[in-house]
Order: structure tokens, then C-alpha cells, then sequence
């Protein structure tokens, strides 16, 4: 059988016997989930893993993956309306979809964010589809200083999220980057700043920091608003569609963004932050107006939105062909498939065909369900920017200590986000940007550990860095970006346009949240 | 009066030993609480104890919490709250030991109960299908003649099971072990990937990890660190005791419950597990996960980790991890 035979029978798996009502179930509940502040796609799925253990494996992991692409989606919508992300992947699209939504855009916000979401998770999954063994072990080739290579290259991209003063970019870099350090340090066993607490042996919790300083500082600042007698940021919902003018800026953003993430997404560990980051970046570099960036650029939700989602086409490759999960979802993704008792590995697709091309032919399915089942919602979800000031702060307040909890059902985390939720409120008030800081806690601790493995592995020789075109590639690029940066202060990442914003920033009564 | 008073006193013993019976069963909801995330080796080992248990062999619904964090330290901990409490048991490893030989818990075996030993889990010492190293013969030799040439790679923490082995091997064989250049990897399939992709030239892993690329001819285990050789796709592989070298070792996994069990309760739960242990659909588990069954009550578990920490501490001093 060929490609499309095969496909052509995973679709039809998917609408046998009770497999679309699993389909429908994922979908719909991995958008309610993925909408909640605090439960991105990976705790979503560990959360929801043990309904399924009673199901089939084909149905238990066609929900799954349901869940997987619908809380992909559902990520978009919090971190749009509401400025509170639930994962680091859709910290990137609150950058300019929360702006559109105080601007009355919201709607077209999430529209957008569903179409880019369609079009990159269908990119992903043809990619998936007819791409899977020529590049399956593409994967292979990187090694840990390719790794470290790509890491740069992302870290040096956070630099196109900064708003305002550089140097307070740059500190807030430097601040993701210690909060990394924190924990049992991987290549010595020595536990680093973790004051004896087991608790913070795994380090400090990446989606409990973006819980609090996201979620959790939203509260306070909309408190502060409400007291100041300045809430109700938004007076109309406006239009919910797209107008012309929106949908000319961004189609080039959809499949720049899909490619991008399907690319992204291919590499073990790389994941949705690098994607949505790489792609955020791209945008900016090529948008005309690269001064609406971080002030609602429709561009700016298109393109890491698309990236997102087509980063699970390419994740789901090295699972399938190799058994090898690269991402945190994947990894939870793949325990399932061994509680289902199938031994997932490099026979996974010869082995198992029915299993694998029932869950591609669903994730196709799925795909089209999210956006029959979302787009008539979002009239009723930009309602949401209307709630008044007192039950919102209470519901996301509610919202985000469950979720700080149901990460290891453990109170540590929630006193985790609070601390960060202060630490978040101040540094608000300083208008230091937070996404710097989130991106750099994302991306510090396999920066650091790819750095030391390639050195270990070289015997402490630097040219180990530089072992492969990859990795030769990936840092000449970012040592070309800096070069750039520090020779033409003129170009697009440094001062000019900055001072403009800042100028601007300043105008503004509400600090800047990003 | 005496002869009342007789009464009463019988009255009373009746019905001490009916509480302590009634302690002896479950209840109610038995949790097993897992000290790492779902779909990983503990989660798995766990719900396979469910699903066996359940079937039958224990009167009350069992539920599996993860409660991750700190190698598994962060959930035996939160068991531990509830002393006494026979509804609350989880699964155990080495790590319980190493993470008390290095300070990282405080933790010890003795404080909490362990009530029984299951299966081992020998480890798989492998190479990339296309590496010269093409006996174990030959990577003794390498590891002799030019050990700083061999780039060894495995996850998850230092002086963990894998590095242990890799201690253990180096006694046998008698070359130095902080030799070789070491990386540590997050996780068995970064590992994985590393080897496939040859960034190092050779790992150590519990067998499970490699048979799926042993089947495929990605990867060549070269010998395995079981008393005897494992089955499925390992079955060719040679033991190291095979080779003449004594490197027997493979983390156990076993179950503990909290501080202050009574010995009807631990007796309970051992007579439980046997069951379990004895039921085709565990021993498919077995099987599967490439498991050697191992198993042991309570007595017998607490003298064989009393060995085991003395084992270990002396792999983890070879290791220079240690003073």
C-alpha cells in the first residue's frame, strides 16, 4: 500500500465505530483545557492520560492526540483575551493577540489564531504524512552541540521580543537564565540554590512561573486598575472577522510560520517555544511594519500560532518512525502507547500501521473539528473581555492555583506561582518584559546542559562546538545577528525604532505587560 | 464480680482483635502514590500493579497519583504523611538508597516500610549497529588500552543504576572509570537518540530501552549485566558473567509502604503482591518491560537492602562520588 492508501484507511479509522466521538471529545476538551490558565498541552494530556486507559490503544490515542491539538488552540484564546498564557508556547502570541483584543481586535484575534492553527497543523500533518521517512532520521543528527547551536540561535531571537529599554531586555534574559540554574544540576549531580528542599530539586517550575507571572500578575494589575477606577480596558468587542486588509498582512505569515514549526517541531527538544519563537522573530524581521510588533501586529499571532501547530506534524515523526518523544507532550504521549502495550520504536509503523495511520487519519479529522467547533465560539469567548473586573480576577485567580496544583500534585507549585506572581506585578511596574524572562527560564537549562555535554565530549575543546554544518550554521547565524545588532545600531533590533517605542510606552498610562 | 469482670476482659479482647484485623484489609481507595510523571517507568510499573491488583486479588479500588519531583524523593515523602496507613503504598528503586548515600534525601529505607521486592531490571551495554566495537571483547579492550577515547553517554542522574554498572564493569575489567568522557543525558531516549545518532560511542541502559533497536539493527548490545540471559530480542546477548567478568547488577523495583505499618498490614500487602506476582497477566508485564522476576517479602527486602546500601556505597566511592 502506498502513503495515500494508507492515510486514506486512517481517516476511515477515524470514523469508525466510537473513534470520531473520540475524536470530538478530544478536541473539544483539549480546547477547554488548553483555555485554562495554566494547562498547556503537556499537563493537559498527563491530566487527562488516565481516562483513557480504559479505551483501545487506537481510541485511546486518537483522544490523546485530540486533546493534543485542541489545547494548542485552546492556548491561544487565554493568552489573547485574558494575557494569561498556559504554556510557553502561547506566551508568544499574547505578545501582539492581547494588544488586539484592548484594541477592540479580539475576535479577529482568535479567528486568525484558528485559521493559522488549521493551516500549520495541516502543513504539519502532510508534512507527517509523506515526509516521515526521508526525515526521520534527520532527527539523529543533532547532537548535543547542535543542540547548544540551535539554543543560541533561539536565545539571540528572544532579543526580538524586547520592548522598550534594552538593557532592561537584557536583564530580564539574564533573570530567566539564573532561575534555570536552579535544581540538581544534570551533569554533576549537585543540587544548585535549592535551599534542601526536594521540591526544588526538578527545579523551579517552568509553568508555575508562567502561571504566576502571567496569570497570577494579571490579577494584581487588574486589582490596581479596579482601584484607580480605570478598568473596563476594552469598550467594544468589535468586528469579529478578519478584515481584508488583516488577511493580506498575514497569509504569508500562515505558511512562513507552518514551515517554520514543521521544521522546528522535527528536532528532539526543541519544541513549541523554540518554534513559536523562531517564527515570532521571522515575522518581525520581515513585516513592513515591524513597529506594530508587541502592539498587535496580526502577523505576530498568524505566523507562532501556524508554528505551534505545525510543530506537532514534525514532534510526532521521531515518535513514530524512532520512538523517540521530543517534546515534554510527546513523552507522555509515548508512556501511553507502552500502557496501551504497544513497544513503540523504529517498527512502530511497520509494525503497527493501523494504530499509527488511525491516529494520522485523526489528527486530520480533528484538525477540521477544531474549526467548525471553535469558530462559531469565539463571539461568545470575546465576551469574555467584558466580565467585570471582580469575578474575573476571582476566576482566573481559582483558575490558576488549580493549575499550578494539578501540575505534580504538589502545594510547592502554587506557592511558586504566587512568589512569581509578585515578582511579576514588580517587575510590571519596572516595565521589565516578562517574555524574555519566560523564553530565557525555557530555553537556560538544555542550553546549559548541551553546552557542557559538547564540551565534555570534546575534552573541553571549543571546536567541539562546531562539529557538524548544523551547528556551524546555527552559530554563525546568531554571531551574524549580533554583529549586526552592535555595527548598525540602525538595524531592526536595536535602538531607532526602540527609543520611538519607548517614547510611546511611556505615553501609556497602563505598564506594558510584555 | 471476678467472673464478670473475666467476661468483660474477653469482651474487650474480642474486640481489640477485631480492630486489628479490620486494620489489616483495606478499607477503602488504596493510592499508590508515584513519584514521577505519568507515562513514564514508575507511572508504568504502577499501573500494571493497579490493574493486577484490582482484578480481584484486593477487595477495594486502587488509584495511582503522581506526585513527581526529586528522583521520586518528593512523593515518597507525601506517603510518608500518613503513617501507619496501609491505603497508601508506592514503588521503590536504588534510588532510595543512592539518594541517602549522597545527602539528597534524608530520607532512609528504615524510616518507611518496605514490604516487598518484585523484579530486576538488568541493563543492556550497547553500541551503534555500525561501531567497530563488535564484541564485548572489544570494548573491554577499548576501555583498557585507550579509555579517554570512549565517549560514554546515559541518563538520568550521576552515579545512578547505569553508572553504577559502568562502576562495576570497571572493577571487573580494571581500567579507571572517570577515564572515559562521560555525558549525562535528561532522559533514556535523549540517550537513545545520542547513540543512534553517534554523537557517543556507547551507553548503558536498562535492556528494555534498547530491544526495540536490537530488533531493528540500529543497535548492538554487547552484553547484558543479568545473572542470566534475557529473552526476546536479547536472547543472543551474552551476560557478563558469561565473559568471565563479574558485573551482575540491575535496579530492583519493589514496593514500599509508610513509617509504622503493623505486621498485619505488612502481611496483607505481602500476601497481596505474591498473588500478583503469580497471575499470568503480571508476568506478561514482566516479559514485556524485560524484567527478571525478583521477588521478595519484607524481612527478606529490608536485609537485602541493608546489603544493597553497602554496595552501592562502595560503587559510588569507586565513582568519586562520594568521600
Amino acid at each position: 500500500m502506498d502513503t495515500v492508501a494508507f492515510l486514506a484507511t486512517g481517516i476511515a479509522t477515524a470514523f469508525s465505530g466510537w473513534n470520531f466521538v473520540y475524536v470530538l471529545i478530544g478536541a473539544f476538551v483539549g480546547t477547554w483545557i488548553g483555555m485554562l490558565p495554566g494547562l498547556g498541552p503537556s499537563t493537559g494530556i498527563a491530566l487527562l492520560l488516565p481516562l483513557t486507559y480504559g479505551l483501545d490503544p487506537t481510541g485511546g490515542m486518537i483522544m490523546l492526540c485530540g486533546i493534543y491539538f485542541g489545547s494548542m488552540y485552546g492556548g491561544s484564546i487565554s493568552s489573547i483575551l485574558l494575557n494569561t498564557p498556559g504554556d510557553v508556547s502561547s506566551v508568544i502570541t499574547m505578545l501582539d493577540g492581547n494588544p488586539m483584543a484592548r484594541r477592540g481586535r479580539g475576535g479577529a484575534a482568535l479567528f486568525c489564531a484558528a485559521v493559522a492553527s488549521f493551516i500549520g497543523g495541516s502543513v504539519g500533518l502532510v508534512g507527517l504524512t509523506f515526509l516521515a521517512e526521508p526525515i526521520a532520521r534527520f532527527a539523529l543528527r543533532f547532537g548535543p552541540a547542535e543542540y547548544f547551536a540551535l539554543m543560541t540561535f533561539a536565545l539571540i531571537a528572544t532579543a526580538t521580543l524586547m520592548q522598550g529599554a534594552a538593557v532592561k531586555g537584557l536583564m530580564a534574559i539574564v533573570i530567566g537564565l539564573m532561575i534555570a540554574t536552579v535544581g540538581i544540576d544534570l551533569q554533576s549531580g549537585a543540587a544548585r540554590f535549592t535551599m534542601n528542599s526536594p521540591n526544588l530539586f526538578d527545579g523551579i517550575s517552568l509553568i508555575a512561573v508562567i502561571i504566576g507571572l502571567f496569570g497570577i500578575s494579571e490579577v494584581f494589575t487588574n486589582i490596581q486598575e479596579i482601584m484607580a477606577r480605570r478598568w473596563g480596558k476594552v469598550e467594544t468587542v468589535g468586528r469579529l472577522w478578519m478584515e481584508p486588509s488583516e488577511w493580506k498582512r498575514c497569509r504569508f505569515s500562515f505558511l512562513r510560520g507552518s514551515v517554520i514549526g514543521f521544521m522546528v517541531g522535527v528536532v528532539p527538544g526543541a519544541g513549541g517555544a523554540v518554534a513559536t519563537l523562531l517564527s515570532y522573530a521571522a515575522e518581525r524581521r520581515s513585516s513592513r511594519h515591524p513597529e506594530e510588533f508587541g502592539k498587535g501586529a496580526i502577523e505576530g499571532v498568524a505566523g507562532p500560532e501556524a508554528a505551534n501547530n505545525a510543530s506537532v506534524g514534525g514532534a510526532l515523526i521521531p515518535l513514530f518512525t524512532l520512538g523517540l518523544p521530543g517534546s515534554s507532550a510527546t513523552a507522555i504521549l509515548l508512556g501511553a502507547l507502552m500502557i496501551f502495550g504497544i513497544q513503540p520504536g523504529p517498527h512502530l509503523f511497520t509494525e503497527n500501521p493501523d494504530l499509527v495511520w488511525g491516529i494520522i487519519g485523526s489528527l486530520y479529522v480533528a484538525n477540521v473539528v477544531l474549526v467548525i467547533l471553535n469558530i462559531p465560539f469565539i463571539g461568545i469567548f470575546v465576551r469574555m473581555l467584558m466580565m467585570p473586573g471582580a469575578p474575573l480576577n476571582a476566576i482566573i485567580l481559582l483558575l490558576a492555583v488549580t493549575g499550578a496544583y494539578s501540575l505534580n500534585n504538589n502545594v510547592f507549585d502554587i506557592q511558586v506561582a504566587l512568589v512569581f506572581g509578585v515578582i511579576g506585578f514588580l517587575l510590571r511596574s519596572a516595565q521589565v518584559p516578562l517574555a524574555p524572562l519566560v523564553l530565557a527560564v525555557a530555553l537556560g537549562g538544555g542550553l546549559e546542559q548541551s553546552l557542557r555535554q559538547a564540551l565534555s565530549l570534546s575534552d573541553g575543546d571549543p571546536a567541539g562546538l562546531v562539529p557538524s554544518g548544523i551547528a556551524a550554521v546555527f552559530l554563525g547565524l546568531s554571531a551574524l545577528l549580533v554583529l549586526l545588532a552592535a555595527i548598525l545600531p540602525a538595524t531592526r533590533l536595536m535602538s531607532p525604532r526602540n527609543r520611538a517605542l519607548r517614547r510611546a510606552a511611556k505615553k501609556e498610562k497602563r505598564p506594558q505587560t510584555q | 464480680m471476678a467472673a464478670f469482670s473475666r467476661i468483660v476482659a474477653m469482651a474487650l479482647a474480642v474486640a481489640a482483635g477485631a480492630a486489628a484485623a479490620q486494620a489489616a484489609e483495606p478499607t477503602r481507595v488504596i493510592e499508590i502514590i508515584v513519584g514521577a510523571s505519568p507515562g513514564g517507568g514508575f507511572d508504568r510499573t504502577a499501573r500494571a500493579i493497579e490493574r493486577v491488583l484490582e482484578d480481584g486479588i484486593v477487595g477495594q479500588p486502587i488509584n495511582v497519583i503522581n506526585q513527581p519531583g526529586a528522583g521520586g524523593a518528593v512523593g515518597l515523602a507525601s506517603m510518608n504523611r500518613h503513617p501507619g496507613d496501609m491505603h497508601y503504598i508506592s514503588i521503590t528503586s536504588p534510588n532510595i538508597l543512592t539518594d541517602e548515600l549522597r545527602g539528597t534525601s534524608p530520607m532512609t529505607f528504615e524510616a518507611l516500610t518496605p514490604i516487598a521486592t518484585l523484579v530486576s531490571e538488568y541493563l543492556c551495554f550497547a553500541v551503534h549497529a555500525d561501531s567497530d566495537l563488535e564484541t564485548a571483547a572489544d570494548l573491554v579492550a577499548a576501555l583498557k588500552e585507550k579509555p579517554e577515547a570512549i565517549r560514554f553517554g546515559f541518563a538520568t542522574t550521576p552515579g545512578n543504576h547505569n553508572h553504577v554498572a559502568f562502576a562495576q564493569l570497571a572493577g571487573a575489567v580494571g581500567f579507571d572509570v572517570m577515564k572515559p568522557k562521560t555525558v549525562i543525558f535528561k532522559g533514556a531516549s535523549e540517550a537513545v537518540t545520542a547513540l543512534l545518532g553517534r554523537h557517543i560511542d556507547f551507553s548503558i541502559a536498562p535492556a528494555a530501552s534498547f530491544a526495540e533497536y536490537v530488533r531493528s539493527g540500529d543497535v548492538k548490545c554487547l552484553a547484558v549485566s543479568a545473572p542470566e540471559r534475557l529473552g526476546g530480542a536479547l536472547s543472543d546477548v551474552p551476560t557478563w558473567t558469561e565473559l568471565g567478568y563479574d558485573v551482575v547488577y540491575g535496579p530492583f523495583r519493589g514496593v514500599i509502604g509508610p513509617q509504622g505499618m503493623e505486621p498485619e498490614q505488612i502481611a496483607f500487602w505481602e500476601d497481596a503482591l505474591q498473588k500478583m506476582a503469580a497471575t499470568d497477566a503480571w508476568k506478561k508485564e514482566v516479559a514485556e518491560n524485560y524484567w527478571t522476576e525478583n521477588v521478595k517479602g519484607h524481612d527478606e527486602t529490608m536485609t537485602f537492602l541493608a546489603t544493597e546500601r553497602d554496595r552501592l556505597r562502595a560503587s559510588l566511592t569507586d565513582l568519586g562520588l562520594l568521600q
